[in-house]
């Protein structure tokens, strides 16, 4: 076989999976997107009636401003988390494992524990907060108390953004912090001048990342402990458009919702990627 | 200071900037002890092999980094960068500048800051051959323009002799000598240094007391029916022409003039007595 | 949670303090068996694993070695392809792909979890295959073709060998990423006897919400496996990844 053909086929099951379940599901999401489809009776075509009934679809509104709102605290926070630790442990070995040890833990065990942490009444949150002297929080019955106990939640579980940032780290050149050494830099002016500057690239995929990522997490927080609620409070868009699709049957409105969903994010992305790249070059003296 | 690599050269230099902590001595800087001060605090600068540049920065941002660092004033920037012909390259990043140019970028940020030591390490070593000459000597006009004390680190031999007023040999962690190049090149301090400094080395075959050495350009080599030496080899070293000699199972190379014998015919070689240094044989100290 | 773990369950939940001043019980465990067949669902959520994790690996380290070999658009197209499906939120995609899944037939079915296996699990750690194999000398690489050796054997002989770190860290990486997984068994499974662990803790969820112990209890059998096979590759993951040759140099 010739190396053409071999590195064809060593690229084979990648291009498959890219196939089936990013081009294809994309494509096919795109045309359903135009149709009533509940996949049980035959599709119909209604051009873009679907948009417009978003466009009108005042539940829809709410739904993408929160998940917009929790985008905007989480993101932030959760990089902060995952760039933190990883700058801290840059040089230690010990407490990486503790700082990515929550990641392990899966979803629908890591919701089970916050059942419990959050529980009103013997929930431990609850109780160090008496310790304090904060009056027990009500996490499930209050609106805003559980969505800020979700973002609290998806906090910790940063690890792939840790081991990336660490990795990222790891590639500056240590001579570039011999000289601030021996230039007398303060750390906070290495962090600002050195180290953030050079490793924006890589800070700017994972924020791209994390919208996505952080959103698709939301699902099983909000599956097993909120259930969206209490008044839609923690309603946000997978949930929402997974009711939709799979519990209300109507897969191409649900399409159509997540194609919006899809195209906000390559949006943040393309804008957060310029703003880094103009950072980067100094433009902005 | 000269040094093969692994020789500590690197290290030694760190030591002085503070950037290695040492186990025992200390380090004096115009006869204060600077061993506990923080690098920053020991008024020295230093300018890396790799140069490092700060890759997102302008040039003008780069020299003047330390002084900003510091809150200080920048206005030493811009004579330190018409002093290294810099002056209209500011506004580039260091990905825009040819080999050289970050080489003095490096150079002028080192300087800024009025250091009282300047170390160098391994400066040249990135560059390719023709602008490692010419930046040899820029170094050498920079040094004695400003007078500041520089630390020069290198693995090449030829450098060390054209650039330090005194050369430091090291050899394994320690000092193998210390003086002038003139002093290294005549009497080196034992055979190693013989071998190290010169190129071609100097030659050490055995003799009555001991190791001889005696280098190529000081011996006079002529076909002779009836010398110690076999003809090997002749080999043009610019201006020069070496004959590669053998005897029994020493090896030497010396300066001749005229055609080139038969590979096999024997030579006489002689060297006048004073340019012939003794070795012990057993230490390999100068006798 | 293992600490609540260890409480009975049925009696009033430990407050505060009370969570450390423990007699261990395994009733809880007892408890959270009963309620819902976690030993079947573990040995499901096992076999899925077992199938996925060496596919996503395999499929990971050949496409990221062939994307270090590839011409320059095919590279170019394959690694930004392979970045914007990073920043791609997967819920976007649930509905087309279990209506695709549907017409291929292979609803309730482990194919719908382990087909995730052919982009490696995640384009992340495709990527990651990527960097470390960019990472090996290319001259090595020069001189195996050299002696005759076709990609594949190069793949096998000296690509595998020398990222085995980065290898070891995408094999854990891909595990707990297959072991978590709730939403793809929540859309394709229906036959509960085919059900994975992660449905068998929602179920646990929905019948006894109060019993923390019995809860918690379920979230230790499902993260004891994961937390093993991190344990056994944290160096790998964790460590200098530098040397890891995780990133370009």
């Amino acid at each position: 076989m010739s190396e053409k053909r071999q590195l064809a086929l060593m690229f084979a099951p990648y291009a498959l999976g890219a196939l089936l379940l990013f081009i294809a599901p994309a494509l096919y999401s795109l045309s359903l997107s135009l149709y009533d489809a509940d996949l049980l009776t035959e599709s119909r075509f209604i051009g873009f009636g679907n948009f417009a009934e978003l466009a009108g679809d005042e539940l829809f509104h709410e739904v993408l401003w929160r998940s917009a709102l929790f985008v905007a605290i989480a993101v932030p926070l959760r990089l902060f988390v995952a760039v933190g630790l990883a700058l801290l442990l840059f040089r230690v070995r010990a407490g990486r494992t503790a700082a990515f040890l929550p990641s392990v833990v899966p979803d629908a065990a890591w919701a089970a524990v916050w059942i419990f942490l959050l529980n009103p009444v013997y929930g431990p949150l609850n109780w160090l907060l008496g310790l304090v002297g904060i009056a027990p929080v009500s996490w499930f019955s209050s609106g805003w108390a559980a969505f800020f106990a979700i973002i609290l939640m998806l906090a910790f579980t940063v690890g792939e953004a840790f081991i990336v940032a660490l990795a990222a780290r790891q590639e500056l050149p240590e001579e570039l912090y011999d000289v601030a050494r021996l230039e007398g830099a303060r750390p906070w002016y290495v962090l600002r001048a050195v180290t953030l500057p050079l490793m924006a690239p890589v800070l700017a995929l994972l924020a791209t990342r994390d919208v996505a990522v952080s959103l698709q997490a939301t699902f099983t927080a909000t599956y097993l402990l909120t259930d969206g609620g209490p008044d839609r409070a923690t309603l946000l868009l997978p949930i929402y458009s997974f009711d939709m699709g799979f519990e209300l049957l109507r897969y191409g409105y649900a399409s159509a919702m997540m194609l919006l969903g899809f195209l906000g994010c390559l949006a943040l992305g393309v804008a957060q990627w310029f703003v880094v790249k103009r950072w980067r070059l100094g433009l902005s003296h | 200071m000269l040094g093969a690599s692994g020789s500590g050269k690197s290290t030694l230099l760190r030591a002085i900037a503070g950037l290695e902590e040492i186990a025992a001595g200390r380090v004096l800087i115009g006869g204060e002890d600077v061993s506990r001060l923080a690098p920053a605090r020991r008024g020295v600068a230093m300018v890396f092999q790799s140069f490092a540049l700060f890759p997102h920065m302008t040039v003008e941002r780069n020299i003047a980094f330390g002084l900003r660092a510091r809150g200080e004033s920048t206005q030493a920037v811009a004579s330190t960068a018409e002093a290294l012909g810099l002056s209209a390259l500011l506004d580039r990043r260091p990905g825009e500048l040819s080999g050289g140019e970050r080489q003095r970028v490096a150079l002028a940020r080192a300087l800024a800051a009025r250091p009282r030591v300047l170390l160098l390490d391994e400066p040249l070593s990135n560059l390719d051959a023709q602008l490692r000459v010419s930046t040899r000597g820029e170094i050498r006009r920079v040094q004695e323009r400003t007078g500041v004390t520089t630390l020069h680190v290198t693995h090449d031999q030829v450098e060390a002799l054209a650039l330090g007023h005194r050369v430091a040999v090291l050899r394994d962690g320690r000092l193998e000598q210390l003086g002038t190049p003139d002093e290294v090149w005549e009497r080196p301090a034992s055979a190693w240094v013989a071998r190290f400094v010169g190129t071609p080395p100097m030659n050490l075959v055995p003799g009555e007391r001991g190791l001889c050495g005696f280098r190529a350009e000081d011996a006079a080599a002529r076909v002779d029916p009836g010398g110690e030496y076999v003809f090997e080899l002749a080999e043009r070293v610019g201006a020069d022409v070496l004959w590669h000699l053998r005897r029994g199972e020493d090896l030497v190379a010396v300066r001749a003039g005229g055609a080139a014998p038969a590979v096999g015919e024997r030579v006489a070689v002689e060297v006048p007595e004073a340019r012939v240094r003794w070795f012990d044989r057993e230490t390999g100290r100068a006798l | 949670m293992v600490l609540g773990a260890l409480h009975p369950p049925g009696e009033p939940a430990p407050v505060g303090l009370e969570l450390l001043r423990v007699q261990p019980s395994l009733a809880a465990f007892e408890r959270a068996f009963d309620l819902v067949p976690l030993g079947r669902q573990l040995l499901n959520s096992l076999t899925v694993v077992a199938i996925a994790v060496p596919l996503s690996v395999v499929c990971a380290s050949l496409a990221g070695f062939a994307m270090t070999r590839m011409g320059r658009r095919a590279h170019a197209l394959a690694v930004g392809f392979t970045l914007v499906t990073l920043t791609i939120p997967v819920s976007a995609l649930w509905v087309p792909r279990f209506a695709i899944f549907r017409e291929l037939g292979v609803l309730d079915t482990y194919v719908p979890l382990i087909a995730p296996a052919l982009i490696g699990t995640s384009p992340l750690l495709v990527l990651l295959a990527y960097w470390s194999a960019r990472g090996l000398p290319r001259d090595l690489i020069d001189a195996a073709r050299l002696a005759g050796l076709g990609p594949l054997k190069v793949w096998w002989r000296i690509v595998v060998p020398l990222t085995k770190r980065t290898l070891l860290a995408i094999t854990a990486l891909s595990f707990v990423a297959h072991w978590g997984n709730l939403i793809e068994p929540l859309l394709y499974l229906y036959d509960e006897a085919k059900a994975t662990l992660p449905l068998g803790l929602s179920s646990l969820r929905q019948l006894g919400p109060t019993d923390a112990p019995v809860l918690l209890a379920g979230a230790v059998v499902a993260t004891v496996p994961p937390a093993l096979a991190f344990a056994l590759a944290q160096r790998a993951v964790l460590d200098n990844t530098r040397r890891a040759g995780w990133v370009r140099r």
